[in-house]
């Protein structure tokens, strides 16, 4: 198997804070608010402060294993746990990417018909936007990168429309500070650590960037970059609902558009989905570009032909999928296995990696 | 070459038959505002406004009235009668009678919470009387629900009335401390008045602030810039900014509440003796101290008597306490002292002395 | 014939494809050496088939053409033979430095022939190709003896063509007002004047099986890097086609991706662009025969840059770029939005615009996208009839046909006024676009995105989006990605992408060319900070 990419696949180090800011922000910034809130109420804007320093913990323990190892996760699973246990621990993480796609595709289209089209036919919608999908991942990595490059740009303006909820918003909701025991900030830290998931395809896309180590400072922008944008909208929102009537919101980013007006347009929502579409398919494009080159690595098939796979079985799944609950499952299912997945199972890589190479120097 | 083709099919595929439902904006009735009267329990009666835009741009409205149990239920009996399909989408304004106000109106506005299609601008009113005889007024030249909900934003603009749309109704309701309030309309000879406020006890509609109270109550309640006051019987204030202060003593035991209240203002107009400015403007800042204090005291003793909080003085308490209990404030809102500070300051007098 | 010419293309495409990075320069070289040197294999023994006719086999082939002389003086003293084609030839140059000159002298071989005639360009050969290319290019063969294949060919090639006229495509109102004619000669003198140093070179290329035109290759030598000059030489001699009338040709053909509806080559027709590009460190392809020179690798901006830009000061020009940057996306964008708002999103529209959409629309029996589209034909249909008459007539078509069309279609209320509004404007807004091939796509791709917004409204307009933000990411020019610089995104190249800066902060040349010398000029030296009153 060759490990080394040739140098025209790859991408500039600071290109890596874009693409690890636009899989981290996906879905999840629509809705969030109302599950981080459960157990710490309104304070819980420091569980998603405490998250995100974690997520920089981890970002500099994948930097530290990758540098170790040479080539993706999949090589270092070989390398450290041989070719078959390591070859499961891949394959696992490999499905994992799969359903994280699934999810954020299929709860996309959901947001589409509770908020814009209640009739919009899942296959039709998930055809096209697949076709789109293998269009930037036929493309290469470069071409990925590119779309989560414009998928961050382009929809920044969407901050703006931050402004408008202030009017509204009353931050005394926020007081007093530190209401909240412990044990409440650390089960919403956990709930936090939900829409921060997807940074761990960089073990899949490592071995693409230019000069990998200089990236790790863009890595740790990147996540930085998300959690600012998440307090910003976390201190937004619990200024503008009051504690109950969060909870009882679904979509609390996309009811905050609804009072925004301007003197050429109203009910930003609309637009506010549209654009969405340019933040979730780089979320897709990435993370099926990571499993699809996971199955090449796995099993020496073509990407190309993994890529189809895949693409197929996505659109299988995602028409199965026809009401809110199995929705829901499959998010809060996908999601426990992506937060288990980032807090044991990095800690636990970077922990073997040490000694396996530590190990290695003395021998 | 047959990739291409596949994809191509694949696309046209869906493209035929992924259609949606078009909403064509020209087939539509947009319905500007809707409005409920009671009329037995679990009974109610709608009347929902449809601008009618005439190709020579005069616009008119039409109005139609359906009984029936369930806010929906009434939108879709106004299906059947009419040409075109009704969407709540570009919905302004809906207004509750005084006596459906006191039944409780949550159920009613829940329901246009949990619509996507609704703005959360959506104003809400109460009005003294009946609803549908408002409503089926035609005024002038303009659409109905366009008409009052203007009435309404204009004087929000004026400084009149608190700003209150569906998203602070819900914020007010869902708050711990504090209880929502609306605009109170009434129709008299053919025109729309604001004739004061509608306090709540949760949805529940118990009194109503009258107009002269208007000016003390939305200083009161927020951050205002404009608005006037009328100073004993000679001289008009008008407020260029005025800002609210809750001091809270004694959180642990009894809460003890001073409201200092610090209002800016211009004399627009004065009528008595001719003095000198100093003395005057030291005059008119006296008495509207005074006025505004006195004023204030009373209606805060009306609100802790009828045990609402339409003012926020729980939400002030509880962001200073540390695990707030509500119901033990409940309890002790009636018995608490509340103290208002008021400081005038007048800054001008127009242009001619 | 053209299937397997475009496959071969596409193979040479391949091979071409991504030339960024400089490390995989030498395997890429070595493999297009290797290319040539089979194509140049097949052209050898092409040739070698060809040389054994005879000389006296093209003649009579020659002659069978009633414009080519064949005579000789029969001078017993000295006899030659004289052979031209008078379509090409220009007889005052035959008469005044060749036959007079030869007439009584004694000539007995062909070194006396040379010093005898005053023609500069006089070739000596036997080559039977060359002497048939040359005869058809306005060369005078003389021979000493007929039988022999030996003779010598003058140059008295008759110039027939346009003078250099202004502009009209890019007209500019200030700056240079010269534009390319057909001549390739003419052409290059207008570059040459411009950019009088030994380090412009120019490669000259035969292509086209009948045509055999002629193209040249310009760049400069000490700045341009050489991987592109080598991907558009080796592009244009992988050329299989019979015939190359314009430019136009050649950049669909050396495109990189064949299937795009987007122009990956620029072309002007102003002489002093192609030297401003050429400073840059760009390639530059002139064809005989056409007006237009065409430039690459280019960037999508550089399609809405004119370069009347730089003529201007840099804040006016910065201005108008964004006015046609917004212009383009807003006769894109217009109409789509327009469809999806109607058609399904009534509730974005402003309460006080409503009455204005709905009382214009309230008669229309169609749906907005039957409107629309009913609309756009026309004024496709306008332009396109404009475009094919006479200026005068057709200035009065449109104004005739635009005016009372679109008034009758509104009071027959066919279509809305808001409507007809917007498509005049979006019309309008697409003729900002500098660059005419960009302007025709523009027009283009404005109907997938109706398609889209008829389909899903504004989710559907994104989703068409993606597909040509993609399709743009993908698409490179000569190898260099099109998108630059906004991705990959350089900092350095924004300094002359939506705006332009001024000269003096232009002291390096695009990144995206990876030239040999990326410095303009000395910044430091050309700018001293000094303190007040210094």
């Amino acid at each position: 198997m060759p490990t080394a990419i040739k140098e025209r696949f790859l991408v500039s180090p600071f290109l890596v804070f874009f693409l690890v800011n636009s899989i981290q922000i996906g879905i999840g910034v629509l809705g969030f608010q109302r599950y981080i809130a459960k157990s710490a109420g309104y304070d819980a804007w420091i569980a998603v402060l405490a998250f995100g320093f974690i997520v920089n913990l981890l970002i500099w323990m994948i930097y530290n294993i990758m540098k170790k190892g040479n080539g993706d996760i999949t090589v270092i699973h070989r390398d450290l746990f041989g070719k078959w246990i390591g070859g499961l621990f891949s394959l696992f993480f490999v499905v994992y990417l799969l359903f994280f796609t699934i999810t954020v595709l299929r709860t996309f289209i959901e947001v589409i018909q509770v908020w814009m089209f209640p009739e919009i036919k899942v296959w039709a919608f998930s055809l096209v936007f697949l076709i789109l999908t293998y269009y930037v991942v036929s493309g290469g990595f470069r071409t990925v990168t590119g779309m989560s490059f414009l998928g961050v740009v382009l929809p920044l303006y969407l901050l703006l429309t931050l402004w408008f909820p202030l009017e509204f918003a009353n931050f005394r909701n926020l007081l007093p500070i530190l209401d909240h025991s412990l044990k409440e900030l650390a089960i919403s830290t956990k709930d936090t650590a939900l829409s921060y998931l997807g940074f761990e395809t960089l073990f899949m896309f490592y071995p693409f960037i230019k000069q990998p180590e200089k990236s790790q400072k863009w890595a740790h922008f990147g996540a930085l970059f998300t959690t600012l944008i998440y307090l910003v909208l976390t201190i937004v929102s619990f200024g503008y609902y009051s504690e109950k009537q969060l909870a009882g919101t679904v979509w609390a980013t996309l009811s905050i558009w609804k009072i925004v007006e301007m003197p050429f347009v109203e009910r930003f929502e609309y637009i506010g989905i549209a654009t969405y579409v340019l933040v979730i398919l780089p979320n897709i494009c990435l993370s099926i570009w990571s499993s699809s080159r996971g199955v090449k690595q796995l099993f020496g098939v073509k990407q190309h032909t993994a890529l189809i796979v895949l693409l197929v079985i996505i659109f299988v799944v995602n028409c199965l999928l026809t009401n809110r609950t199995s929705v829901d499952m499959l998010n809060t299912n996908v999601s426990h296995i992506g937060f288990y997945i980032i807090v044991l199972y990095i800690p636990f890589l970077f922990i073997i990696s040490q000694i396996h190479h530590k190990v290695r120097k003395k021998g | 070459m047959i990739k291409t083709i596949i994809i191509l099919l694949l696309f046209i595929s869906s493209i035929l038959t992924g259609c949606v439902k078009t909403q064509i904006l020209d087939d539509l009735h947009l319905d500007s505002a809707i409005g409920y009267d009671y009329v037995a329990k679990d009974l109610i009666q709608g009347t929902a406004v449809i601008p009618v835009y005439n190709p020579d741009k005069s616009i008119s409205s039409e109005t139609f009235t359906e009984t029936s149990s369930l806010s929906k239920e009434f939108l879709i009996k106004i299906d059947t009668k009419s040409p075109k399909t009704v969407e709540t989408g570009k919905l302004e304004l809906v207004l509750f009678s005084s006596e459906l106000a006191g039944h409780g109106i949550f159920d009613l506005v829940d329901n246009f919470q949990r619509d996507p299609n609704i703005t959360t601008n959506l104003l809400l009113a109460v009005v003294d009387g009946e609803v549908r005889e408002m409503l089926t007024t035609q005024f002038k030249n303009e659409d109905t629900g366009r008409y009052v909900s203007q009435i309404i934003e204009q004087n929000t603009n004026l400084g009149l009335l608190p700003k209150k749309n569906l998203h602070q109704f819900m914020f007010d309701y869902y708050s711990t401390g504090m209880d929502p309030f609306l605009p109170l309309l009434k129709l008299e000879n053919d025109q729309v008045t604001v004739s004061g406020i509608a306090l709540f006890d949760k949805d529940k509609f118990v009194d109503q602030i009258d107009f002269s109270d208007l000016f003390v109550f939305t200083v009161l309640s927020e951050t205002s810039e404009n608005g006037s006051y009328k100073v004993r019987t000679d001289t008009y204030v008008r407020n260029l900014g005025s800002k609210r202060k809750f001091l809270v003593r004694n959180i642990k035991t009894t809460p003890e509440i001073t409201v200092n209240l610090q209002i800016n203002g211009i004399i627009r107009q004065h009528s008595g003796k001719k003095i000198q400015q100093k003395k005057m403007y030291k005059k008119v800042e006296q008495q509207m101290e005074q006025d505004v204090k006195e004023q204030a005291e009373k209606m805060i003793k009306k609100f802790q008597t009828l045990k609402i909080d339409p003012l926020g003085f729980g939400e002030q308490v509880r962001s200073r306490t540390r695990n707030w209990d509500e119901k033990k404030w409940n309890d002790m809102y009636p018995t608490i002292n509340v103290n208002v500070k008021v400081d005038v300051k007048i800054t001008e007098s127009g242009v001619f002395e | 014939m053209k299937k397997w010419f475009q496959k071969k293309n596409k193979e040479s495409n391949e091979s071409n494809e991504s030339k960024e990075s400089n490390e995989s320069k030498e395997s890429k070289e070595s493999k297009e050496s290797k290319e040539s040197k089979e194509s140049k294999e097949s052209k050898e023994s092409k040739e070698s088939k060809e040389s054994k006719e005879n000389l006296s086999e093209i003649m009579s082939r020659l002659k069978k053409s009633s414009d080519f002389i064949c005579y000789s003086n029969n001078h017993s003293l000295n006899p030659f033979y004289i052979s031209y084609c008078k379509s090409l030839v220009n007889v005052e140059i035959l008469h005044r430095d060749i036959l007079a000159l030869i007439n009584d002298k004694p000539i007995r071989t062909y070194e006396e022939l040379k010093g005898a005639i005053l023609v500069e360009d006089i070739i000596i050969t036997s080559e039977i190709d060359k002497i048939e290319k040359l005869i058809l290019n306005g060369f005078v063969m003389i021979q000493l003896d007929e039988k022999d294949n030996m003779c010598a060919l003058a140059r008295a090639e008759l110039q027939i063509g346009r003078n250099i006229s202004i502009p009209e495509v890019e007209f500019s109102v200030i700056g240079p007002k010269e534009s390319f004619v057909e001549s390739l000669d003419s052409n290059l003198n207008l570059i040459r004047r411009r950019l009088p140093i030994s380090d412009l070179q120019i490669k000259e290329v035969m292509v086209g099986t009948l045509t055999k035109t002629r193209v040249a290759v310009l760049y400069i030598e000490k700045i341009v890097d050489k991987e592109n000059v080598n991907t558009v030489i080796q592009r244009i001699n992988d050329i299989e086609f019979d015939q190359i009338i314009d430019s136009a040709y050649i950049a669909q053909m050396i495109a990189d991706n064949q299937n795009s509806p987007f122009p990956q080559l620029l072309d002007t027709e102003r002489p002093d662009r192609v030297a401003g590009v050429l400073a840059e460190g760009k390639v530059v392809i002139l064809v005989n025969g056409s007006p237009h020179a065409l430039i690459g690798p280019t960037t999508l901006i550089e399609f809405f840059s004119s370069f009347e830009d730089y003529f201007l000061s840099w804040h006016v020009a910065s201005i108008f770029r964004i006015i046609r940057l917004f212009a383009v996306t807003f006769s894109i964008f217009s109409t789509p939005i327009y469809v999806a708002v109607v058609t399904y999103h009534y509730e974005l529209i402003p309460k006080e615009l409503m009455v204005t959409l709905v009382t214009s629309r309230s008669n229309v029996p169609f749906p907005p996208i039957l409107e629309v589209i009913f609309l756009e034909m026309a004024i496709e249909l306008l332009r396109e009839a404009g475009a094919r008459l006479p200026t005068k007539i057709g200035q009065t078509i449109g104004i005739v046909g635009g005016i009372v069309i679109g008034t009758a279609a509104v009071e027959a209320a066919l279509v809305s006024n808001v409507l007809l509004i917007i498509v005049a404007l979006a019309a309008l807004a697409s003729f900002t676009t500098p660059v005419y091939k960009m302007n025709n796509t523009i027009r283009l791709i404005r109907f997938p995105f109706l398609l889209f917004a008829q389909l899903w409204g504004l989710v559907g307009l994104v989703l068409c989006f993606c597909f040509l933000l993609v399709h743009l990411i993908r698409l490179t020019s000569l190898g260099r990605p099109f998108l630059e610089p906004i991705y990959p995104l350089r900092w350095a190249d924004l300094k002359d992408a939506f705006i332009r800066l001024p000269f003096s902060s232009q002291s390096k040349r695009p990144i995206l060319l990876r030239t040999k010398e990326p410095n303009r000029f000395n910044k430091k030296q050309a700018k001293e900070k000094k303190d007040i009153d210094e």
